[in-house]
């Protein structure tokens, strides 16, 4: 270009001692190269335009080609010049090149994206490898088996003279090689066979239709019967019915029975609405009149009554709202202990545990918040702790028993409640084998938590001694249980609610400490029980006020019923439970007459019953208001599970993985190689080549659900590990 | 008058032929079998204890080397035939199923670095000291003959390790830089080089097979295309990786055994973290390799042991060692998934089961389905406190079991330190 440049202007090109000064005529000058230092000259208009004379005026001014270009537009004999300038200027400069490195690094770059989106192909095989039941190896199997004859035929040729005779012959009544192996001839006769088919076809239908119309016909008739009792009977069986699939559902599929509690339940809430069984029926008003004289008709009236009642009785409220209830608020009495019960005759609400309707429909009810507060100002710190305990245990109990829809006896519950504190998973009281608290006794841990640390903990108990025979190993097993006995109880309680709402977990945190602190001395032996009876808003500030009223109080609240009383007949009869049985062996006949309303004789009565041995005394047998709970199997605890180990989620989850047995006593042959078969299968002797494509290729064509947002591989972020810091160009 | 009597079918009882099993008949009515679960955990808890009894995965020890083995290679064809190189330049060549050496030969002088075999598994390659790589033929020379290479190719630099293409006639070797040659050349197709330190070994990926990994003493892994002769990626981790190895059954994972008494599996494709991090070694780890089944791999560590790790699993589930075993330089896996083989700095070889209580030879039928049931149960109840502790004991010597110790209580420190750290800043 600067060579251009000097060719095509008159310029003089002038060297002196280093500054090289480019001139044109006029005021537009340029001057470009590097120069230490300048000269600048004065131009004057002279005739004679010497090219050593240039000068440059202002240094800083660039040469601009437009002006160049111009200053040749005169003269046509530079035509050409002029075009390839014009051509330079619309050509762009060429950007430098990149240097060796960087230029390297692109082309890393740009391999590295390629060979990693190619490998992705994998992926499905990866992945489809990874879930899979069973792996056979070596991948490439010979398929063994019989090919399908037209596969043999075609590679078969006849090369004998017999052979071709035969093939001719077949060839020439068109005797079909493959599938369908009929001849046209033979075809043909078949499609004349349809007549009878047709017929027979005719006649099935109109059977359907004559069996449809006896049917409906039935049906209609069923429909207009009047009769009560019919249908009476008709609704009994139906619930019958209904009642025993819901219990062989109960045993199959809890789940499933949950539900359909819940639908059972709606359906009564429904029934219960609708204005049934209300006695304003023109039935029941004649009933009750007549129920004076007649004594069948008083009883009538009264089943209906009972019905009416049991309809009409509000069912107790769903145990999640009540818990979160508690937890919100600080007044953990439950209303169902402040309620009035007016009739003190029946069962006493401490025992009953239950919200009883009549008390909500009498109106007494005071305000609930009111003996809340007055609970939360009067008591502090610690007593409040140990009531709030005793009050949420009650609480918890209730739930328990709701959820599972045992009904109890309610006498019992009060007892039972105290069980469940001390024994682990109450319950299952009497289970005659050791081993089938296995699945009973697993204690939800943190479910969230879990996950994370389930991986991290090594698989293998690394350490000194070696154990080589059977008896060391035994012994191993025994130490583990022994540690397992070791561990204080009440981290092995189970709280049914809890596993309920494994969804919070704070919950459970929240719970645990709490169940460790209830202390039975405190809960019955302190008269400090300071329940208000709602009836009666107290508003005591002074604490010794108080206590004096406390027995006053209580008596009063619960003057029908003597709770003490109560509590020890529960302990007797539940000593009386634990106690061994006597084994009765005697059988009638054997050396003396026997038959109806003959009894064996006293000799062989004292002979044949076995009494049993005292056991050890109980631990609560000079506790008279304690009910210790030895149900506990400590043998058992040896070798249950703790906590629900980590790929499961929920306690039901570990526990449906168990209850199935595998073995061949409780499977078929085929179930259980089914069951048992291994996840890889290698044949020995064999070589295992890695994967190719041929061996993908097969597996690769079944779709897979798996997205491929779910491909990427999921690193294990845990920042305990020590991980080097990667870089990765 | 009818009379009832009691009438059986022959057929339901009696047997066509001696050779038929004997009719069993059965009633699967759950209540005639009761206890289910407490009979199965009992089998389950006998099968646990049995399994730790017939737990001796050692077999065998192949001695005959003169100096530490340094490598060793599998044959691709033959499963009982296996190569191994010395710290004095020997290559011995065994039979497994004899427990024998059956060729030895002077390969180099000073280490035999590296060793590896043809596809074909008629000849194998030997890199050494004395800068030169060799090709041998797998059959010796006849009686009287001398044992002399295929061809030598005398390189300008050293030469650390080796590897064959595993469909094509293309070997590469590393030290100074990766070289990638042609069997029939003299000088290699194309050299990667990416930085300047030493590489130390150098893998084929077995299913993308111009996939190449490698790792070098500036505590790098770098991956190369051999297609597109570049390099492609380079991780640099905490210290120097010793060697790696590639997942034969998934494509795009690799596993690099470090110095940092770890492994890490690497993803190919995600390069900023590892997958999975494996520890519980003590020592740096040397050497490791895959199962032909790709879901195990084991490891060999300076620590004088050698562990198998589920490949999904960050720590092992299994520990080997024996009083006499050194420091493990390297280590194999059979390829019919059955057998391990280390080599030793004290000049042996041994021979390992993979799955240390399993039962050799052929299996009656009626063996393996038991076997088959054993194993699920144990599965079944992995969880149950007596089972766990049995099933996942292990006997360590003492200088491990201290340093493991040592080891987890640094950790242990580092966490609480972390932890209280972190404690302070959300504070």
């Amino acid at each position: 270009m600067f060579g251009l440049l000097l060719t095509t202007s008159s310029v003089g090109y002038c060297v002196g001692r280093g500054v090289d000064v480019l001139h044109t005529r006029g005021p537009h000058v340029f001057c470009l190269l590097s120069s230490r230092r300048k000269l600048t000259e004065r131009t004057e208009a002279s005739l004679q335009v010497s090219e050593f004379n240039l000068s440059c005026e202002g240094a800083r001014e660039k040469l601009v080609l437009p002006e160049l270009l111009g200053s040749i537009r005169a003269s046509s004999s530079l035509g050409i010049v002029k075009k390839q300038l014009n051509r330079v200027k619309q050509k762009k400069s060429v950007e430098l090149p990149l240097s060796k490195e960087e230029s390297a690094r692109v082309v890393r770059e740009a391999a590295y994206n390629k060979s990693s989106k190619a490998i992705a192909k994998w992926e499905q095989v990866v992945l489809q490898n990874r879930r899979a039941e069973q792996l056979v190896f070596p991948l490439k199997q010979e398929q063994m088996g019989v090919a399908p004859i037209e596969e043999v035929l075609t590679g078969w040729k006849a090369r004998t003279p017999l052979e071709q005779e035969i093939f001719s012959l077949l060839h020439k009544t068109q005797q079909p090689v493959t599938d369908p192996l009929l001849t046209p001839l033979e075809e043909a006769s078949l499609r004349a066979m349809s007549l009878e088919e047709a017929q027979l076809r005719r006649a099935e239908l109109q059977k359907a239709r004559a069996l449809q119309s006896y049917y409906e016909a039935k049906a209609r008739r069923k429909k207009k019967i009047k009769s009560k009792k019919y249908h009476r009977v008709l609704q009994k069986g139906r619930s019958r019915r209904a009642l025993k699939e819901f219990e062989v559902l109960r045993k199959l599929d809890p789940e499933a029975a949950l539900t359909k509690l819940e639908e059972i339940e709606k359906s009564r809430i429904q029934e219960r609405m609708s204005l049934k069984h209300q006695n304003k029926g023109k039935w029941a008003r004649s009933r009750a009149i007549m129920a004076k004289y007649n004594l069948e008709d008083r009883k009538a009236i009264q089943e209906q009554l009972a019905r009416n009642k049991e309809l009409t009785q509000k069912m107790p409220m769903e145990p999640e709202g009540e818990e979160e209830g508690d937890m919100a608020g600080e007044g953990l009495l439950p209303d169902s202990i402040n309620e009035v019960q007016p009739s003190t005759d029946g069962a006493n609400p401490w025992m009953l545990g239950k919200p009883s309707s009549e008390a909500k429909d009498s109106g007494m009810q005071e305000d609930p918040k009111d003996p809340r507060d007055s609970v939360v100002q009067e008591d502090a710190g610690n007593e409040m702790s140990e009531e709030e305990i005793l009050l949420q245990d009650f609480e918890q109990r209730r739930c328990t028993q709701q959820q599972t829809g045992s009904p109890e006896p309610d006498g019992e519950q009060a007892g039972q409640c105290l069980h469940s504190v001390l024994s682990a998973g109450a319950g299952e009281a009497e289970e005659a084998h050791l081993f089938v608290e296995l699945l009973s006794n697993v204690q939800t841990g943190p479910g969230v938590e879990q996950p994370a640390q389930g991986p991290e903990e090594p698989l293998l108990f690394e350490q000194l001694g070696r154990r080589c025979t059977l008896e060391e190993i035994d012994a191993l097993g025994q130490e583990e249980g022994a540690e397992e006995q070791e561990r204080p109880w009440p981290t092995r309680t189970l709280q049914k609610s809890e596993e309920e709402g494994s969804a919070g977990d704070g919950h459970t945190a929240k719970k645990a400490p709490k169940q460790k602190m209830i202390n039975l001395q405190a809960v019955l032996a302190g008269e400090s029980h300071v329940i208000q009876c709602p009836a009666q808003p107290v508003s005591v500030q002074d604490e010794e006020e108080e206590a004096a009223d406390q027995r006053l109080v209580i008596k009063e609240a619960f003057a029908g019923d003597d709770v003490i009383a109560d509590f020890l007949r529960e302990k007797r009869k539940v000593e009386q439970a634990g106690k061994p049985q006597a084994i009765n062996l005697v059988l009638p006949g054997w050396g003396e007459w026997g038959g109806t309303g003959l009894q064996p004789s006293a000799r062989k009565r004292k002979r044949f019953l076995i009494k049993p041995v005292p056991g050890p005394p109980r631990r609560d047998h000079h506790l008279p208001h304690v009910i210790i709970s030895q149900q506990r199997n400590i043998l058992a605890a040896a070798h249950q599970v703790n906590e629900v180990p980590f790929p499961f989620e929920r306690r039901q989850q570990f526990e449906r993985s168990i209850r199935a047995p595998v073995g061949p006593t409780w499977n078929t042959q085929q179930a259980f190689q089914k069951l048992t078969a291994p996840r890889i299968l290698t044949q020995p002797g064999h070589i295992i080549q890695p994967i190719s494509a041929e061996d993908a290729s097969p597996q690769s064509t079944v779709p897979t659900r798996g997205g491929s947002a779910a491909l990427a591989p999921t690193p294990q972020h845990s920042r305990h590990h020590q991980r080097p810091h990667k870089k990765a160009r | 008058m009818r009379v009832k009597v009691l009438s059986r079918n022959p057929d339901d009882y009696i047997r066509e032929t001696k050779q038929d099993l004997q009719r069993v008949p059965r009633n699967y009515d759950p209540a005639l079998h009761p206890f289910e679960v407490p009979r199965e955990y009992m089998r389950a808890l006998n099968a646990t204890k049995l399994e730790r009894v017939f737990a001796k995965p050692f077999l065998a020890s192949l001695d005959g080397h003169r100096d530490g083995v340094n490598c060793m290679a599998k044959h691709p064809q033959s499963l009982s035939t296996v190569l191994s190189g010395a710290c004095d330049g020997e290559v011995k060549i065994w039979n497994l199923t004899k427990r024998e050496c059956i060729r030895t030969l002077q390969a180099h002088e000073g280490f035999v670095r590296g060793i590896c075999t043809r596809f074909c598994g008629t000849s194998f390659f030997t890199v050494g000291d004395d800068k030169t790589v060799k090709h041998w033929k797998m059959e010796g020379p006849g009686y009287g003959g001398e044992e002399e290479p295929l061809h030598t190719i005398l390189g300008k630099t050293l030469y650390t390790g080796i590897d064959h293409h595993w469909k094509e006639a293309v070997f590469a070797t590393c030290g100074h830089q990766v070289d990638i040659w042609d069997e029939q050349r003299n000088s290699p197709i194309c050299s990667l080089t990416w930085g300047v330190d030493s590489i130390s070994s150098v893998k084929f990926n077995p299913i993308e097979t111009h996939l190449l990994g490698s790792c070098a003493s500036d505590r790098n892994i770098v991956l190369y295309d051999m297609r597109q002769s570049t390099p492609l990626k380079k991780v640099i981790l905490d210290m120097r990786t010793n060697t790696l190895c590639w997942n034969p059954m998934e494509a795009f994972i690799f596993t690099s055994a470090n110095e940092d008494h770890n492994l890490y599996t690497f993803d190919m494709r995600f390069l900023e973290s590892p997958v999975m991090v494996h520890m519980d070694h003590v020592s740096a780890v040397l050497d490791v390799d895959y199962s032909p089944t790709g879901k195990e791999f084991v490891s060999a560590s300076f620590d004088k042991s050698i562990r198998i790790f589920p490949v999904d699993k960050g720590r092992s589930r299994e520990v080997y060692h024996t009083k006499r075993m050194q420091h493990v330089i390297t280590v194999k896996w059979t390829s019919d998934n059955k057998y391990i083989l280390c080599g030793s700095d004290e000049m042996n070889i041994r021979l390992w089961k993979a799955n240390a209580s399993e039962k050799l030879g052929v299996l009656v039928p009626r063996e393996r389905a038991a076997m088959n049931y054993n194993q699920k149960l144990k599965e079944k109840f992995q969880h149950h406190p007596q089972i766990k502790r049995i099933a996942r004991h292990r006997h360590l010597p003492k200088p491990i079991y201290n340093q493991a110790k040592e080891l987890r209580i640094m950790r242990e420190a580092r966490r609480r330190k972390y932890d209280s750290l972190f404690v302070f800043i959300l504070s």
